[in-house]
């Protein structure tokens, strides 16, 4: 390496990429030396500038706090699963009841439906019934009103 | 002392045991809360994150095999929450909300070696101040790289690491960084 460091071999130096012709000549030369620490020693003051105001502001280590949040975390996280079975069920009672509801209509519209097909089916209607048996008396034997 | 925090946790991580964490929190809690807090420039958000940066840590313990530092595995977990905290609409939300800022002008009063002079007093503040300017305007990635680089005095090798990144990539996002933070200092050869 002939001439100085540029100032992009400067920053390259500093981003860690440094070729083996630069490294031999920053050992020979004073002034490519001075730069450097020109340039990093911003970088440096920012550094510890960070370090003595983040020490001032960082909260105190509490070991003791991880296990009690993970505590809490797991009890937040039953919470939840409690929280959305109460709520589904919620939802899912008037859905249930509507449903409860439906089959208990269905069945009486069956049974009404039955009542009907059984009145429709008789013979004869059944006002008329105590009628039909005093025909029945007086007919021969084998016959009925309803078959004349 | 990184050692031994590797073996113990190590240890622990069969275990399952509580003590070693316990030097795990009190040895690297500063580090990742500092990082958090450069990134962030929000001390509440930085605070949680860190917090949880921890939480994680200890439930994911069993899973460390000491491939990397114990530090470099936190700040690969503060990385991510950074980025998750950073991709979160809602987070951000109640960031703007709740959070009181730093005062963004950076508190360069704790420059801890005093100058030779006034003068050159005012002006190492004012290199550090706009440093910080200069930092604030990176990219969330080169910001990252810079700070791990630069403030917490990380490998290249494990910057990559910890970033999920090609070594490479790291110096790349280096060089730019360190570009952006000399122009904006004026300090241009």
């Amino acid at each position: 390496m002939s001439g100085h460091l540029t100032a992009i071999e400067v920053s390259e130096w500093l981003a860690g990429t440094r070729a083996a012709s630069a490294e031999q000549h920053v050992a020979e030369c004073a002034g490519c030396t001075a730069e450097l620490e020109r340039v990093r020693q911003p970088l440096t003051q920012f550094s510890a500038v960070m370090r003595a105001w983040c020490a001032a502001e960082a909260p105190a280590p509490r070991p003791e706090a991880i296990p009690a949040a993970i505590h809490r975390q797991r009890r937040l996280a039953v919470l939840r699963v409690a929280l959305a079975t109460t709520a589904a069920l919620l939802v899912a009672a008037p859905v249930y009841r509507q449903h409860l509801r439906s089959i208990e209509i269905a069945l009486q519209d069956d049974a009404l439906l039955e009542k009907v097909q059984a009145e429709i089916a008789r013979p004869v209607p059944e006002p008329l019934q105590p009628l039909e048996k005093l025909v029945a008396w007086n007919a021969p034997a084998g016959q009925t009103g309803s078959g004349q | 002392m990184e050692r031994t925090l590797e073996i113990g946790l190590a240890a622990m991580a069969s275990e399952g045991g509580l003590a070693d964490f316990d030097a795990v929190v009190r040895d690297h809690q500063p580090a990742v809360f500092r990082f958090l807090l450069a990134s962030l420039r929000e001390r509440d958000p930085a605070e949680n994150l860190t917090q949880e940066c921890f939480l994680r840590a200890y439930q994911a313990r069993r899973g460390f095999r000491g491939e990397a530092s114990v530090r470099t595995w936190l700040m690969r977990i503060a990385v991510n929450l950074l980025n998750d905290h950073r991709k979160s609409a809602r987070l951000r939300f109640w960031r703007r909300a709740t959070a009181v800022s730093l005062d963004p002008a950076f508190p360069a009063d704790w420059l801890a070696d005093p100058r030779s002079s006034p003068e050159a007093d005012a002006s190492a503040r004012e290199q550090v101040r706009a440093v910080w300017r200069a930092v604030a305007t990176l990219s969330e990635r080169q910001r990252s790289v810079f700070l791990l680089r630069f403030v917490e005095e990380m490998e290249i090798r494990e910057i990559a690491v910890a970033m999920g990144l090609q070594e490479g990539t790291v110096k790349a996002h280096l060089f730019r960084a360190v570009e952006t933070v000399r122009g904006r200092i004026g300090d241009r050869r």
